[in-house]
């Protein structure tokens, strides 16, 4: 093999490393695959709070209630999620269990926030928590939540 | 030898593709507006000249002071500085080190069983001559990476558990670094170190 063809295989195959390399950091930014299908991106000018309840045995029998005010806006079961499409603002989400739990994001258009929903032990039943996460959390967990339906709307 | 060369240049132009760029879901990191090419006169023509900030500018910033979910209650503010000047026109108009603010948005301490402290902070806005210059679209950053020039930033977030988790706390660092964007856009009088509004 001549020297120049040996020269044009090495830069070959620089390429096609620096290439995988490009592969590898864009897959951070790829949609996330829940058990239900990808993650959607926010609507235009909204941004989108999921929140998400990671199987467990702790609580499994409990629902995550998550309100904002008075109304509900989902109830988690283990291994469940939910994506909620937010106005550009403060917004503040609560459970409800043994005690009431807070959690105030301030919302922009575009972003999405990831919000955990954990059921931990109380003195007379479980206790739920609303924690704030983030997306490499979520997408560890993505496979093997399910998105939550609602049946009806609960005031 | 000749069937190598292609399955080569094959895997490169196939792994190329694999990781082609997706669109930016962000303007370009550009800091300058092309001038208008209207014919203007008396202060609207200098105004033009002025070099612009435009808004979604991503910028990198530095958290100034220690946020601790221990102590931190929501509204309290906290110092943030830029950690890499702002260019236009290929000249700094902002400088690295300006100082602003930053708040805390959700704090929650610690509790019983192991439940970790909470933090929720963003950024508000810098500080330059007698105006402020809002931010939004707060972000840690992965790695601290940032190009002067370019004002390239680096928009992953980092996990909760990278930051330091004290007795169960949620501690935010001095030095740590975090990107953030200008809300709207920006003329700056760089003689005086004031900024026109837009």
């Amino acid at each position: 093999m001549s020297k120049s063809r040996m020269g044009y295989m090495a830069a070959l195959a620089a390429f096609a490393f620096v290439a995988a390399q490009v592969a590898v950091a864009q897959d951070a930014a790829a949609p996330i695959i829940t058990k239900s299908g990808p993650l959607a991106a926010p609507e235009a000018g909204k941004g989108e709070v999921v929140f998400f309840r990671p199987g467990s045995i702790m609580g499994a029998a409990l629902g995550c209630t998550v309100h904002e005010g008075e109304p509900q806006i989902a109830r988690l079961g283990s291994g469940k999620f939910f994506v909620v499409s937010a106005t550009p603002g403060r917004h503040e989400y609560s459970t409800q269990g043994e005690a009431t739990d807070r959690l105030t994001l301030e919302v922009e258009s575009g972003e999405t926030y990831f919000v955990k929903c954990n059921i931990g032990m109380g003195v007379m039943s479980g206790r739920a928590n609303l924690s704030p996460s983030d997306r490499a959390t979520f997408a560890k967990k993505a496979k093997g939540l399910k998105l939550w339906e609602p049946r009806e709307a609960k005031p | 030898m000749l069937l190598l060369e292609w399955g080569l240049s094959g895997a490169a132009i196939f792994v190329c593709m694999q990781g082609a760029p997706l669109p930016a879901a962000s303007p370009p990191q550009q800091s300058v507006a092309a001038p208008s090419s209207q014919v203007m006169s008396g202060p609207a023509q200098a105004e033009a000249a002025e070099p612009r900030l435009v808004a979604d500018t991503s910028i990198n910033i530095q958290i100034v002071d220690k946020v601790s979910s221990a102590t931190a209650k929501p509204g309290d503010t906290f110092a943030i500085r830029l950690a890499d000047p702002l260019f236009a026109d290929g000249k700094i108009v902002v400088p690295a080190g300006t100082i602003g603010r930053g708040e805390v948005i959700h704090a929650k301490k610690s509790g019983w069983g192991g439940k970790a402290g909470e933090l929720i902070v963003t950024a508000r806005y810098l500080e330059f001559g007698t105006q402020h210059i809002p931010l939004g679209h707060f972000h840690f950053a992965a790695s601290g990476k940032s190009r002067v020039n370019e004002a390239f930033v680096v928009t992953e977030i980092i996990p909760l558990g990278a930051f330091l988790v004290s007795g169960g706390e949620t501690i935010i660092q001095p030095g740590t670094l975090a990107n953030a964007k200008l809300r709207e856009d920006v003329l700056v009088n760089v003689q005086s170190n004031g900024i026109i509004s837009p």
